[in-house]
């Protein structure tokens, strides 16, 4: 391990990790929690559904069923089916987007943010939820500045021609708080009567308002965003060996670099878009996700999908059901996330030393 | 140890010539010459001292900065809410408007040296503003409200204290018949509607019409005063969250499907846009075309103000029962509510742009050019 370079992924950690050895087994295992908690989210909620109901309504988007009332049709087809593909997406690509993120810059402590695309996605949202009250604008808006936001942090971290994590750290920080500020002046010019309360709850995060409308657009570049990080995931690894050795060996990494930003960040903006800022999910998942499988990426950005999906659905099928309010799902992560990554930080040395 | 002692000395010096200018600045406001004054007993039961002829007042609230138009004082107002100074019906209503500081941003949130430099004799407001005031100036403080609940009898109440502190009772009085007319008017046409039949009303307020007032707010009130039932009844949302105002809070759009209200009442986008949207689809509202946009007036209908008080019920009963509402004409409500209790007459362009929401503002702080822009651009 070189001095100075912080902390590194050893491969030839000693410890002996079950997931990593069994590794097949743990993947059927997570899959089928995935589809259990799926299958227990989409057949409870506010409004009561039978589960043969929720099974038609849901066969209904394929073979019409007339038998149906039409109510309870919405209920599930419009309201709760999207609703739970986004969270899976979104749980699965703020795991894969954190563990790509921890890798790329060798540090335990970043989070799909760290480059400022939650702080600047918050922001388009904001100013957005000011000026007009349309729902597909602010989602778009939202979605640019996060974008916008990275953009600029790349662009400040190129001083040095070469873009190395520590500017392009330092640069994410610049940024997320240049637009943190920026978003605390939208909400202090706000009216608080109109529009405060819009901004508020929409910075607080929720999957309620999810339409099916919203998935056109979301999915693909969810799914595309997770799909790149999978593909390239083996070079993650060379990545998070050092620049150097990485150099050494041969890899394009300012290319791989600007992929995987490219791909986090894609993902991290539309999750904003569609659902408000999410917190904790990025940062705490990529760890369990080494806990289970160890720090190879190859295995681990799978596992960190899985595990999010559905740590994130249990959460938000909590938030949706348990009390007649929504609770805001961020306060939930964050709740949950603090004390869970804490725990880990002092029980779990494996992974990163 | 000696650098220490250093420090500490300069601390010392430091804190004795801060301590001087604070009690500085606390005796410089120059307090009016000694005017003639009065002891009144203000709404929170205490005792306060206030020139017997009012000259200049500030008035910290969003809802209460109405009031003193009620009572024909406005000219006395040195000092509001930035919530009140940039109300674009007020601003038409009273041009002066436009040189009163605003120093309260929100509750809690106010820019104490320019309170002072406004100067007012003493300063008129609820729990929060007023502590603030109390520990940070020398100027007298009246509270309008102890613990606010924002029923029609509160804000009847507001009316007739601070009608009492100017000496208007009269005009105070005026206002609290006309309510009272009012209010008797919708009950006795909505009274004979068997609670089984009463239709259901849904706020759903923000751009996706998921936030809402619970059974424990002032809101229940107004929505049985209407004859109709509150969807959200069952629910308690009252209590202060941070960053948004009391008594709101989020439901779960499947919990508003089961709901099913009949009627549904929003303060963002329009209601084509809900009645196009799969979601909101199966609803009874969307069906019956029942979708509203909340009328906004001086200040906005969703917020226990003097005027929403009165014509807040008229206008849920009249839309959700226009059969029993045949012989009243809305639009002509609100310009005799307007000519009688604000001494304004609005023309017929005015009563359409308050009933369809127009007058809402965007934006609340800076200059009221930065509020115009922002409409235009909607």
């Amino acid at each position: 391990m070189r001095v100075g370079e912080g902390t590194m992924v050893k491969h030839q950690d000693g410890k002996r990790q079950w997931g990593k050895e069994n590794y097949s087994l743990l993947r059927v295992a997570l899959i089928v929690l995935l589809a259990i908690v799926t299958v227990i989210s989409l057949m409870v909620g506010r409004f009561e559904v039978s589960p043969t109901d929720v099974v038609t309504a849901i066969l209904s988007v394929f073979y019409p069923a007339p038998d149906l009332s039409p109510t309870i049709r919405s209920v599930i087809v419009d309201v709760r089916l999207p609703r739970v593909i986004a969270v899976i997406l979104v749980g699965a690509g703020l795991s894969v987007a954190g563990a790509a993120f921890q890798g790329l810059f060798r540090n335990p402590l970043v989070s799909p943010d760290i480059l400022g695309v939650s702080a600047g996605a918050g922001f388009g949202a904001a100013i957005a939820l000011l000026v007009t009250e349309n729902i597909f604008v602010t989602q778009v808006m939202a979605f640019v500045t996060g974008i916008f936001a990275v953009g600029l942090a790349y662009a400040i971290s190129r001083v040095y021609r070469v873009t190395s994590t520590l500017t392009l750290v330092l640069a994410g920080i610049v940024v997320g708080a240049l637009f943190q500020a920026l978003t605390s002046l939208v909400k202090y010019v706000a009216d608080p009567f109109n529009r405060l309360p819009a901004i508020v709850f929409w910075l607080m995060g929720s999957f309620n308002h999810i339409s099916t409308s919203d998935l056109v657009v979301a999915v693909p570049l969810l799914l595309g965003g997770i799909g790149v990080l999978y593909v390239i995931r083996w070079r993650i690894n060379v990545i998070s060996m050092g620049e150097e050795d990485a150099r050494a060996l041969g890899v394009n990494l300012e290319r791989e670099k600007t992929i995987i930003i490219t791909a986090a960040t894609v993902i991290s903006a539309v999750s904003v878009s569609i659902c408000g800022i999410v917190g904790w999910i990025g940062l705490v998942i990529p760890h369990v996700g080494r806990i289970l499988v160890g720090p190879d990426h190859k295995l681990l950005i799978p596992a960190a999908a899985l595990v999010g999906a559905s740590y994130l659905l249990v959460v938000d099928t909590v938030a949706r059901t348990v009390t007649v309010t929504e609770i805001p799902i961020g306060i939930i992560t964050a709740l949950i996330g603090a004390p869970v990554f804490a725990y880990l930080l002092r029980k779990n040395q494996t992974g990163w030393n | 140890m000696r650098k220490l002692g250093y420090v500490v000395a300069t601390l010392m010096v430091l804190a004795v010539l801060l301590a001087g200018c604070t009690s500085n600045t606390q005796n410089t406001p120059p307090v009016s010459q000694k005017a003639e004054t009065r002891v009144i007993t203000d709404m929170a039961g205490r005792q306060v001292e206030i020139p017997v002829v009012i000259e200049r007042t500030a008035f910290f609230g969003g809802p209460i900065g109405q009031v003193p138009y009620i009572l024909g004082v406005e000219d006395t107002v040195v000092a509001t809410s930035i919530g009140s100074k940039n109300s674009q019906l007020l601003n038409i209503m009273d041009p002066e408007l436009k040189g009163v500081s605003a120093p309260r941003q929100t509750n809690g949130i106010i820019n104490i040296e320019e309170l002072i430099k406004s100067n007012p004799q003493f300063v008129i407001a609820g729990t929060v503003d007023g502590g603030i005031v109390e520990k940070q100036t020398t100027l007298p403080v009246v509270y309008f409200f102890d613990s606010s609940d924002g029923t029609a009898q509160q804000t009847k109440d507001e009316v007739t204290f601070i009608g009492y502190i100017y000496g208007k009772d009269e005009r105070a009085r005026l206002y609290g018949d006309y309510m009272d007319r009012m209010l008797a008017l919708v009950r006795s046409r909505v009274a004979d509607i068997p609670p089984g039949e009463r239709k259901v009303l849904y706020n759903g307020y923000d751009p996706n019409h998921l936030i809402t007032y619970g059974g424990d707010t002032y809101m229940q009130e107004r929505i049985e005063t209407s004859g109709l039932k509150n969807a959200a009844q069952e629910i308690n949302t009252s209590g202060v969250k941070p960053g948004i105002h009391a008594g709101l809070d989020q439901v779960s759009m499947e919990q508003v499907l089961k709901w099913n209200p009949d009627i549904i009442v929003i303060d963002s986008g329009t209601p084509e846009e809900m009645y196009s949207d799969p979601k909101w689809n199966s609803i009874k509202a969307v069906q019956n075309k029942q979708i509203y946009r909340l009328p906004n007036g001086v200040f906005v209908w969703n917020r226990p103000s003097a005027e929403s008080a009165v014509l807040h019920p008229l206008w849920m009963a009249k839309i959700a029962y226009p059969e029993r509402f045949t012989d009243i004409s809305l639009e002509q409500e609100v310009k005799k509510f307007y000519h009688d209790a604000f001494m304004y007459d609005l023309t017929d362009e005015q009563v359409k742009k308050l009933l369809s929401g127009e007058y809402a503002s965007a934006i609340s702080a800076g200059k009221g050019q930065a509020n115009q822009t922002s409409m235009g651009n909607r």
